[in-house]
């Protein structure tokens, strides 16, 4: 396990947050003094994150310590909250690595399936490979994955709704936050590392509506690593039938620009230089193209199951897909990339392995009866393997 | 004044230019903050069991989100799942929102819940993006006031309703926990919120908002949240603290206390509810917020009204205290009406309180008809209170003005007070005293011997009723009786009582003409207080009866007379002293105490009985043993006057009658002649002191002992020093001229020259001179002390030369 982080940001609210300025929330219990704290709503974690049920009282201390007497009833607690947004922190949260992965795109670009199939590969396929487990860090996380997203995936056969915007979305802006566990070894032993994982399941408009800019800069800004996804269909000159963009909110070059712009205001980003944090950008809903695409062409095929991350088979992809941007009038886009960013690779994913199909009511159900995704976690074990967490 | 309205749903073409959820349509000039607060309060989910492959009848059936939010902008909106979108994605929904600056005057009477299921309400998109304002005094829903009675009627969680007026309440005016409803459709938990909408208070149902639906209650913003069993509220145990929660469907709910002002409200049917908010709004100041502020405005609207609940009847007391403070706003008529229902609502024993407060509402509008039926009511209450009270009651404030009821208020504590517990006595009494009530002199004195006295005789140092001794001199009068009834059988605390006060509230002063009783304990606090002493305090009360063992322990605490107390006593009382019984006997006891073994108190002691023998009538009331030794040492003392008889030749026979005469008696008393002989001998010749020494080892001993205690210390008895070398002179070796010897080497040898100077002095002076020679000789043989050892050329030279020059001095 990695020693204490000296800053970090809440994996909820995306504020940077110093460990000794975490705060602590009673848990409730009676305490020496016979009292017991009572419940009520916290009036930040409601403004911040939606949540109304009644909590116990929320009291500064030094967040470095594991345990805080509560002022209220005089009973220990181990329970960190973020200062800021005062939702309670996951149980690793300043003595793991803390890695934001924001998973950004145009609307109706995949984001919501793309991001349950990976987290489900990495939780057992590609998982069981790296010797990594992935879990929920909180209840929301767990009973939301689970339900919303999973179950519906893959046992309900169904496609998620569209994913709301932040103002419509009655669960508030709570992201889905992970603790991946990776066995690694160092200096001829077997270590734990584990890692933070932070996904926000953005809606496409969130990028575009003034009104959610501020909490998805924060996000961007806070990001360790971006998978951008893009629909190639969305390109112009792809073959087949082109789904092409009716807005800004879904053209990728608008898409990539207005990220980029966002990126580039950040704090940490140097005046006129390039932006240092690894972006993914990644093709999803390639099974599409299959047809149009060359049969040599690595980005049809599976991607390795022998090793962790195959650098030489990413790059292959990376080179093919540049190839084809060229082909589908896009070559802006690796002009725009090659001038704003210091790390970045394409990636071409299927996350279903198959378009949907329509049921009798008209809806769109998962085509067979398997997920076949294609790539899926190629653009997040690069991410890791940029930020040296592999 | 209008509605703005707005459609909200997932469609191809909308407001926003691009196909997603969006406005479908608005009315014009919608501010864009308006409208994104529209678009969070109408967000919506279908229950978990309604999936992609649901029917349309079930998507039909999906449950209806009617919400309201107050605020600026008062949004009122019906939201309706519609299944898959213009994309043929499952999850669309429809919401038609209005919206107002002004809600009261755009609802025109109405109350937001009563726009469930309106006509007007629409669920499809409109042809066009521009919708026209909905106008105010919009049709009316199939919610009213009649079919929510009816629905209250036939509810079997109609008992709930108290406790969900109460936390409805609280969660508008405290926002500590939000309120959830979970029924099996929407349209009952509309109807249960009409039903709060009814009989809240109007200024919380303005401030509540609330929705038939949310499938997350948990993020859900409004106060008043419904849901289905299928939601995603987890409805365990932790949910019951977590929301104030009733769920109808298994008719569970919170554990909360209920507030009683939510029992009344729970009473009123809601048919009627507009009456009583109209006569509430007539009794309230506007200020009223929680249901502890509403409280006495609404027993006062119930308390009087017909169809008002019961339990309002049971609260006479908040009213009155309330009534009291408002009255002068109310105007005459609800004074009235409220005063004599508050009248007919007081029980005994809690309404002395209320009358009080009653009596400043009806101050305030000087109705002399209310008030006497005030007192009349506080006179009977009085008494009952007189007899019931407990002693830790709040002091009674009632003022009687009229003359009617200052004339029952006078007979009823003439009635009450002789009955009345001594606390509760008192406390009328202060009333009476503090109102100018009369009472009669006979009351007063009774209750001067039956309450106050025993009062104040039992809590001295507290300044219980004193303002009332002086205010009532017939009370005084009765404690003064009752104090010299216990003086006798308590005068230990009736000491106590008057040395702690209560003398001085009395008056008590000696010169006044006491009761006996109270006399003595004067005398014992005047005796304790060092003003007297105690042989004057005790001949003070005689002659009298008042001297018995009592008086004299509280006088002389250790219980016994000196001797030369009771030789004064009895010098003071002579025969006297033979009539108050106790006194022969003390004097009895000093008589027969034991030997001091000092010579001096001795011969006082002989003294003493040589005086008792001098008062017949006292010395036949001493008991017989001490009677018997006063004779003898009287008879003794005679003795010892024939011993100092100058008569030549008298000395030898009167030195045989006394050994004769004291080798008779007992021992003791044999004891105490040769002690009482003792400071006689001094003022003997040498002589015949050494002769009596020569014939008594007993008194040789004593006279040793009395002469080591006066020549030893720092400062020496030197005249007693230099007559004992005349006796040593003069004493027989047999006889204890070695003790004696031995004694001054040890005292007067260790002495320095300047000391030994001074006896050579007195013996010089007094013209003793074969003493003086004899005291040279005796001092010249002293031992050396260390440093005239060291040099005079050692110790054993020394004491050898010294031992040999006291056998030569012998011989």
């Amino acid at each position: 396990m990695s020693g204490l982080t000296a800053g970090s940001h809440c994996p909820y609210c995306y504020r940077p947050l110093p460990v000794k300025e975490i705060m602590y929330r009673c848990v409730g219990r009676i305490g020496p003094t016979g009292k017991k704290c009572e419940r009520k709503i916290d009036p930040v974690l409601s403004r911040q994150t939606g949540d109304n049920a009644t909590q116990f009282p929320a009291f500064p201390d030094d967040g470095r310590k594991r345990h805080a007497v509560c002022p209220h009833c005089q009973g220990s607690t181990e329970q960190h909250i973020c200062r800021y947004c005062h939702s309670t922190l996951p149980v690793h949260f300043g003595r793991a690595d803390n890695r934001q992965i924001a998973l950004v795109g145009a609307k109706e670009s995949g984001k919501t399936v793309y991001m349950t199939v990976l987290l489900h590969e990495l939780m057992h396929e590609v998982g069981r490979r790296l010797k990594a487990s992935v879990l929920g860090a909180d209840d929301h996380t767990r009973e939301l994955f689970f339900y919303d997203y999973e179950q519906r995936l893959y046992e309900r056969r169904e496609l998620h709704e569209q994913t709301r915007t932040a103002a419509a979305n009655p669960a508030g802006i709570r992201p889905l936050v992970f603790s991946l566990s990776l066995e690694v070894r160092r200096f001829h032993r077997r270590q734990l590392r584990r890692t933070l994982l932070s996904f926000f399941d953005t809606a496409g408009e969130d990028l575009i509506s003034t009104e959610s800019v501020a909490f998805n800069t924060r996000y961007l800004h806070s990001a360790d690593g971006i998978i951008l996804l893009l629909d190639p269909m969305q390109l112009k000159g792809t073959p087949g039938p082109s789904s092409l963009p009716t807005d800004s909110g879904s053209d990728p070059m608008a898409v990539l620009d207005r990220i980029t712009a966002l990126l580039h205001t950040s704090p940490t980003a140097k005046k006129s230089g390039r932006i240092n944090k690894p972006l993914a950008v990644v093709f999803s809903k390639m099974d599409t193209m299959d047809e149009a695409l060359p049969p040599e062409f690595q980005v049809q095929r599976y991607s390795s199951s022998e090793t962790t991350f195959d650098e030489a088979d990413s790059l292959a992809v990376d080179a093919e897909l540049r190839e084809l941007l060229v082909g589908w009038h896009s070559s802006s886009m690796e002009n725009l990339l090659d001038t704003n960013y210091r790390r970045y690779r394409f990636f071409g994913v299927s996350a279903l392995g198959e378009s949907p199909t329509r049921d009798e009511n008209g809806s769109q159900r998962i085509a067979g009866d398997l997920l076949r995704p294609r790539r899926v976690h190629d653009p997040f074990l690069w991410l890791l393997n940029e930020l040296r967490t592999l | 004044m209008a509605f703005g309205q707005l459609y909200y749903t997932s469609c191809r073409a909308g407001l926003s230019g691009s196909p997603g959820f969006q406005f479908q349509a608005a009315s014009p000039g919608l501010d864009p903050d308006v409208m994104r607060e529209v678009e969070t309060a109408t967000a919506y989910q279908p229950p978990r069991s309604l999936t992609s492959s649901a029917t349309a009848e079930q998507i039909q059936a999906a449950p209806v989100s009617f919400c309201y939010l107050p605020g600026g902008h008062a949004i009122l909106a019906r939201v309706v799942f519609i299944g898959n979108d213009y994309s043929h994605r499952f999850g669309n929904y429809f919401a038609h929102a209005l919206v107002s600056r002004q809600p009261e005057q755009d609802l025109a009477g109405q109350l937001p819940i009563e726009l469930w299921q309106a006509p007007f309400w629409s669920t499809e998109a409109a042809a066009r993006q521009q919708l026209d304002e909905l106008p105010a005094g919009p049709p009316p829903g199939t919610l009213n006031r009649a079919m929510v009675a009816a629905f209250l009627r036939d509810h079997p969680g109609r008992r709930h309703l108290p406790t969900l007026l109460t936390a409805a309440q609280d969660t508008v005016t405290e926002q500590h926990r939000k309120l959830v409803i979970v029924e099996e459709h929407p349209e009952r938990v509309a109807c249960w919120i009409a039903a709060l909408s009814y009989l809240l208070p109007p200024a919380t149902v303005a401030r509540m908002s609330f929705t038939t639906y949310d499938r997350q209650p948990r993020y859900s913003r409004p106060d008043v949240i419904g849901t289905v069993p299928d939601g995603d509220l987890d409805r365990s145990a932790d949910a019951f603290d977590e929301y104030f929660l009733f769920d109808f469907t298994t008719d569970k709910v919170s554990d909360i206390p209920v507030h009683p002002i939510g029992e009344l409200l729970a009473d009123v049917d809601v048919t009627a509810a507009p009456e009583m908010w109209t006569r509430i709004d007539s009794l309230a100041d506007r200020t009223e917020c929680t249901f502890t502020d509403w409280a006495p405005v609404i027993v006062a609207a119930q308390i009087s009204w017909s169809s008002g609940s019961e339990k309002a009847r049971d609260m006479p007391v908040l009213l009155a205290s309330w009534l009291g403070r408002n009255a002068s706003r109310l105007g005459s008529q609800w004074v009235r009406e409220l005063v004599t229902a508050t009248l007919a609502c007081l029980t005994d024993g809690n309404a002395l309180a209320p009358l009080t407060e009653l009596m400043c509402a009806v101050d305030a509008i000087d109705s002399d008809e209310l008030r006497g039926q005030i007192e009349e009511r506080g006179v009977s209450e009085l008494v009952w209170w007189a007899l019931n009270s407990d002693p830790d009651s709040d002091p009674i404030r009632l003022t009687i003005r009229t003359e009617a009821g200052r004339r029952q208020a006078a007979e009823a504590l003439d009635e009450a007070l002789p009955r009345a517990p001594a606390p509760a006595g008192l406390m009328l009494l202060d009333w009476a005293h503090l109102t100018g009530i009369p009472v009669s002199a006979a009351a007063l004195h009774r209750a001067g011997v039956e309450q106050l006295g025993p009062v104040l005789l039992q809590q001295s140092g507290q300044q219980i009723g004193l303002p009332l001794l002086r205010h009532f001199p017939e009370l005084r009068e009765g404690v003064l009786s009752y104090l010299d009834s216990v003086a006798f059988v308590d005068t230990g605390q009736l000491v106590t009582a008057l040395s702690a006060g209560l003398g001085e509230a009395l008056g008590i002063d000696l010169a006044d003409q006491q009761s006996a009783g109270i006399r003595r304990a004067t005398l014992v606090i005047q005796v304790r207080s060092g003003q007297l002493d105690p042989v004057t305090a005790l001949t003070r009360m005689f002659p009298g009866s008042a001297v018995d063992q009592k008086f004299l322990e509280l006088l002389w605490p250790q219980a016994y007379w000196s001797i030369s107390e009771a030789a004064e006593i009895l010098r003071c009382l002579g025969d006297y002293s033979a009539r108050a019984v106790p006194v022969p006997s003390w004097l009895s006891a000093t008589v027969l105490a034991d030997p001091r073994l000092l010579p001096a108190e001795e011969a006082a002691h002989t003294l003493l009985c040589v005086d008792l023998t001098r008062y017949p009538a006292v010395l036949e009331e001493l008991s017989p043993p001490a009677r018997e030794r006063a004779r003898l040492l009287a008879q003794v003392d005679g003795w010892i006057n024939d011993l100092t008889d100058p008569s030549p030749g008298q000395f030898t026979p009167a030195l045989n009658q006394f050994l004769d005469g004291t080798s008779r008696l007992d021992p003791a008393t044999r004891r105490r002649a040769e002690l009482a002989l003792l400071p006689l001998l001094s003022r003997l010749p040498a002589s015949r002191e050494a002769k009596i020494l020569d014939h008594s080892p007993q008194i040789f001993a004593d006279y040793r002992k009395l002469l080591a205690a006066q020549i030893s210390g720092a400062s020496p008895n030197f005249a007693q020093a230099a007559r004992s070398f005349a006796l040593l002179r003069l004493l027989g070796e047999e006889s204890g001229w070695r003790d004696l010897d031995a004694l001054l080497l040890k005292t007067v040898g260790k002495w320095n020259q300047r000391k030994l100077a001074e006896i050579d002095h007195l013996l010089d002076s007094q013209g003793e001179v074969q003493a003086l020679k004899y005291f040279r000789k005796w001092s010249r043989a002293i031992p050396p002390g260390r440093l005239r050892r060291v040099t005079s050329g050692g110790y054993k030279v020394a004491t050898g030369l010294a031992d040999l020059s006291r056998k030569r001095r012998r011989k």
